[in-house]
């Protein structure tokens, strides 16, 4: 077990309501230096509000949390100097050019004299926006825009980066090259917590947690994640997908199903005994199948499958409740 | 510190300087409205038409008959040979205003002891024009009676030409002409000071919080006053700008006296914007958006024109109108920015004012630290 001061993030029982909601509800995590931690969940999970607690920028209503050592309430100054935030919104002007944008934080920040010039010539060049230096930024791409919030948050280079889903948005093209920013900045130590609703990023974090209605349903590495889905998984392409859909729910030995598209994910309990009598079955039915196979699940399956799980647990026990969760947003 | 905050202010004028839709408004607006009210208030109203009852039939009285008749402002057009004439001349809106001399009038005039009596009809609704010819009208009597008393004390043998005189002058002793320019253009400045800072002092910040960038500067080392000062001292220098253009126009293209210190006038405007602005990040810390301020400023700018003496006497409102109205900044400063420009009072007779707006101005400064907070909520 590593020591307290190694863990870069940790909460206790954090708690943030609001009037109507809670959003973060009694959150326990603990961060270690270096991880890039993603947060998934469903829009209105309580991600956001949960990294502006983080980031000492709102007051919880219960429980507490250190970041890189400090108390958010008591020490937020301290926190404010050590860490990065950027925010789902493009927080920056828009009506100032990207350099001066970059020069304004160099200069809050107090980053001087030969330092900062390497520094915003360094940040420029990977987020590759040299050639743009003079735009405002309210005439860059949206994929520019983001890897300029992210430079501009680099500027004192931060310790601890929050990115609240930074890549939506985003073309697919400039979502890798910010990957490979991400990835660099991993590489030198940067503890990197962030939130994203794709699931191919949550794969590539160290661990990632599944926050559903301000709670966390579960916390763990990418691939013990996966683990934890119940069956095996069948992809069937068929002709009539909601008829289908409909009909193979309550046929014998399949655990769930899932939409995709034009694609049903059929969790069984056996794929060697439940494959033949699924094609039997649609025969019978006259469903024509397109396409049928085995197939790994990936994390998508998986949240899916945990929160239907946590909706029907919530519904069998308190029926009550589960309507205001369904009110839960935020 | 000071660095950030420079950072902070740099970084707003920036900003301005991009917002052309801005500029035009605070500069081309109240340009505009001086330009409009300037003509339109008190340069129209000349050759009002009037009557003369003459009952005295003296020089005397066709002197002042005469007097009358060479007000820019006025113009005989009838003469009466009954009061009751006069009547259906002002029911049909035939003239504005009656004139009855009295007979003994000149002989009230040579004597010391008597006092002159000269009555007026006026049309009172038109209030501005009956403002203008009644002020008119008296003026005129007043300075003929005034150089007749001269002229018997001369004649008399010389010595002091003061004293019972002074007993004809009710109004008009600070703005003799009634030049309703000056009335209306003075309180137009302190409103656009009013709005100008209020505008710039709560659009700058809650455009901040619109774009996100506030929620940004929270996570950064600025502290929260820091934020204030950075963020008040843009719409400080602009509405103070504002106010030495407008004062500009109204002074050089208007007429309109600056018989007090302007150095004076320049501190208490200064005053008056630092109790403005508190106001202002006050406003920008209850909206959430620029629409909901702006709409916010125009409801203040509502009560403020109502609490300011502008359009209504303030001392004729209920008492606790009359109270309230003493928590509006403008209220004190209309009554510094005219006596200064308009009396030529010094700061030490305004104290009064000075101190109300001092106050002001510190309790706002309070109430905008206290709300004004480095966190969402």
């Amino acid at each position: 077990m590593p020591e307290a001061d190694d863990y870069a993030i940790e909460t206790h029982d954090l708690t943030r309501e609001f009037k109507h909601v809670v959003a973060v509800d009694n959150l326990n995590l603990r961060i270690e230096k270096g991880e890039i931690f993603g947060l998934v969940g469903p829009d209105g999970a309580g991600k956001t509000t949960t990294i502006r607690l983080l980031c000492a920028i709102m007051n919880p209503t219960g429980g507490s949390a250190r970041v890189a050592g400090f108390d958010v309430v008591k020490e937020a100054e301290d926190i404010k100097k050590r860490i990065g935030y950027m925010a789902q919104r493009f927080n920056l002007y828009a009506d100032l050019s990207v350099l001066e944008n970059l020069n304004f934080f160099a200069d809050i920040f107090a980053v001087t004299g030969e330092e900062r010039k390497e520094r915003i010539a360094q940040l420029l060049s990977f987020a590759r926006l040299t050639e743009f230096q003079d735009r405002r930024a309210a005439q860059l791409s949206g994929g520019m825009q983001k890897k300029l919030a992210l430079a501009c948050t680099l500027i004192h280079e931060p310790e601890i980066l929050f990115l609240d889903e930074p890549t939506t948005g985003v073309d697919p093209v400039s979502r890798r090259e910010f990957w490979d920013i991400l990835s660099n900045l991993h590489l030198r130590g940067v503890t990197l917590f962030l939130s994203t609703p794709y699931m191919d990023e949550a794969e590539r974090c160290s661990r990632v947690a599944l926050m559903f209605e301000g709670d966390i349903i579960v916390c763990d590495e990418p691939e013990k994640v996966k683990e934890l889905i119940t069956g095996e998984l069948i992809e069937l392409r068929p002709k009539e997908l909601r008829r289908a859909r409909d009909l193979v729910a309550g046929w014998e030995g399949v655990l769930e199903v899932q939409t995709y598209g034009d694609v049903l994910h059929i969790f069984v309990d056996s794929v060697d005994k439940r494959m033949p009598e699924l094609q039997a079955h649609l025969a019978m039915e006259g469903i024509e199948v397109e396409g049928l196979r085995q197939t790994r699940p990936r994390m998508e399956e998986a949240f899916i499958s945990l929160i239907r799980k946590r909706i029907a647990e919530g519904k069998a026990d308190s029926p009550v409740n589960s309507g205001n969760h369904q009110a839960g947003e935020e | 510190m000071l660095g950030r905050t420079v950072t902070l202010v740099v970084k707003d004028f920036r900003q301005f300087l991009r917002d052309r839709v801005l500029i035009i408004f605070i500069l081309g607006g109240p340009t505009l409205q001086l330009v409009l009210l300037g003509q339109a208030t008190g340069a129209d109203i000349t050759r009002l038409p009037a009557a003369v009852l003459d009952e005295d039939q003296t020089s005397a009285s066709r002197a002042l008959t005469v007097a009358l008749d060479n007000l820019r402002q006025l113009e005989i057009t009838n003469r009466l040979d009954d009061i009751d004439e006069a009547r259906p001349f002002l029911d049909r809106g035939e003239i504005s205003l009656a004139v009855l001399i009295p007979p003994g009038f000149a002989e009230a005039l040579g004597s010391p002891q008597e006092r002159v009596s000269v009555q007026v009809l006026v049309d009172g609704s038109n209030i501005l024009g009956a403002l203008t010819a009644v002020g008119a009208a008296e003026g005129a009597i007043s300075h003929f009676a005034q150089d007749s008393v001269i002229e018997r004390r001369e004649l008399l043998g010389g010595g002091n030409p003061s004293g019972p005189m002074l007993d004809l002058r009710p109004i008009g002793r600070f703005n003799p002409d009634l030049v309703h320019n000056h009335y209306v253009l003075s309180a137009q400045l302190s409103l656009i000071v009013h709005v100008v800072t209020l505008l710039t002092a709560s659009v700058g910040t809650v455009r901040e919080r619109e774009m996100g960038t506030l929620e940004q500067l929270m996570v950064t080392p600025l502290t929260r006053i820091e934020l204030i000062v950075g963020k008040a001292t843009l719409p400080m220098l602009v509405a103070f700008v504002d106010f030495v253009a407008m004062l500009a126009i109204v002074v050089w293209v208007f007429g309109v006296p600056v018989r007090g210190s302007v150095a004076s006038l320049l501190a208490v405007t200064l005053l008056f914007i630092v109790a403005q602005l508190t106001w202002g990040l006050v406003i920008s810390a209850v909206s959430a958006t620029q629409q909901q301020a702006i709409l916010l400023i125009f409801m203040i700018a509502i009560l403020n024109v109502a609490f300011s003496g502008y359009l209504a006497a303030v001392e004729n409102m209920p008492l606790p109108m009359q109270l309230a109205s003493n928590f509006f900044p403008i209220r004190h400063y209309l009554i510094m920015l005219r006596g200064i420009m308009l009396k030529g009072a010094n700061l030490a007779s305004l104290r009064p004012q000075l101190i109300a707006l001092t106050g002001l101005g510190i309790a706002s400064l309070a109430i905008s630290v206290r709300s004004f907070r480095k966190q969402l909520e």
